[in-house]
């Protein structure tokens, strides 16, 4: 038994409608956008201020759009080797794969926001810093 | 080509595989073929093999596992590629075993694939990057993405309810940057990919899922308003990228209760019933 279709003006009336609505929301939230884009949402992390035992430290920063799990290692004092362990952010994990290095490099969880994935790159920082404290511990 | 197989392409079911295929093959390239490739063909084994499984242990008689497929489709095309495997082989086992379980006895509940990400990756964190929806394709893919989604909305008869959908869901998002002010670079998110093809995704090829949306223009409109404001709200309330299947599978619910309690079951089951 065939289904009665609604009315294809309806239909087309509704989708420009939607089409509105939805462009009326992208403009208004265009400054946010710009925010996304460039400035960045990231805290800015403490710094070390005490030892760190050596040791391997598990920890997930949260964001908005969901965690990032980081793994720590920790030999003979210093930040050895970073680890991004899973995201549950819309962002895939290649976008910031680049910071785990920064941090062994930079020994810190002061690291650079990467653009177009502030939310994913604050979650990281928030893990790291969790993940510092716990080797502080 | 054999008849069977040119009736099957032609049918509903049938062009739902053929546009995921397509959005696929569009996609992989940006992916990587090798983990992409694999992630798809555990998702879809998975939820087949289970609902295959299911279906021979309890005598049913035997029929092409189409429904399965599209959900272990679905499955592979949301997980982040690379994801751990369990986090994909968890979803797609309880896509594929869902609709054996939660269900009455004329129709499952849930849409299995919402209900199976939603769960296993609550439990084991492997990450949506809806990559089958073009997330990581310049803006410009979205128009396939739209036209091949479109088809399959109208094919199936649910523009009502994906219209309902997104005009609730975005009314909700620009009302919020109305009161709050659109300086906000969460609600900006929404408006723009990869949220934007998260939700005409989903829009498009999940809340139209036949057997658990309704058939009635009115009850449409009413279910796709309900998932779109309860996405929304469970956006602002719980952090996560789980909002859209918990809207979806309240959406179900109400659905499946028009269907039962509410009389609207005496409406005929088609044919692409098993999804």
């Amino acid at each position: 038994m065939a289904r009665r279709r609604p009315p294809t003006e309806l239909i087309v009336l509704s989708a420009v409608a939607v089409a509105g609505i939805y462009t009326a929301g992208y403009v208004i939230t265009e400054p946010g956008a710009i925010i996304l884009r460039e400035v960045g949402i990231a805290p800015t992390p403490a710094a070390i201020t005490g030892e760190l035992h050596d040791g391997t430290y598990i920890a997930a920063g949260h964001s908005q759009f969901g965690e990032v799990f980081v793994t720590v290692a920790v030999v003979q004092g210093r930040i050895s080797q970073v680890w991004i362990n899973a995201v549950t952010t819309t962002f895939p994990t290649q976008t910031i794969s680049t910071l785990p290095g920064e941090v062994v490099a930079r020994q810190s969880a002061a690291v650079d926001v990467v653009s177009g994935a502030t939310a994913s790159s604050s979650a990281f920082i928030q893990g790291i810093e969790i993940a510092l404290k716990q080797a502080q511990g | 080509m054999p008849a069977a197989i040119r009736r099957w392409v032609r049918s509903p079911k049938g062009n739902v595989v053929l546009v995921l295929v397509v959005l696929a093959a569009i996609a992989i390239p940006r992916e990587g073929a090798v983990r992409t490739g694999v992630q798809l063909l555990v998702a879809v084994a998975i939820s087949v093999g289970v609902d295959v499984a299911i279906s021979l242990g309890r005598g049913e008689p035997p029929s092409v596992p189409d429904g399965a497929l599209i959900s272990g489709m679905m499955v592979g095309l949301i997980i982040v590629p690379g994801a751990p495997l369990i986090g994909v082989i968890m979803a797609s086992a309880l896509a594929g075993g869902s609709k054996h379980i939660l269900r009455v006895p004329q129709f499952h509940l849930f849409n299995p694939a919402a209900l199976g990400l939603l769960f296993s990756l609550a439990l084991f964190p492997a990450g949506q990057s809806w990559w089958g929806a073009f997330s990581d394709l310049p803006a410009a893919f979205l128009v396939v993405l739209l036209l091949a989604g479109g088809f399959v909305a109208w094919r199936v008869n649910k523009l009502a309810a994906v219209l309902a959908f997104l005009g609730s869901y975005f009314t909700a998002f620009t009302l919020a940057a109305l009161v709050f002010g659109g300086s906000s670079p969460v609600v900006a998110a929404v408006f723009r990919p990869p949220f934007l093809n998260a939700a005409l995704f989903f829009g498009l090829l999940m809340v139209t899922d036949p057997a658990t949306s309704p058939n009635r223009f009115t009850d449409q409109l009413s279910y796709g308003a309900i998932v779109g404001i309860v996405s929304a709200g469970a956006f602002a309330a719980i952090h996560g990228l789980h909002y859209l299947f918990i809207g979806l599978l309240i959406g179900n619910a109400w659905a499946a209760f028009r269907r039962t309690v509410a009389g609207s079951a005496r409406q005929p089951v088609q044919a692409l019933s098993r999804r």
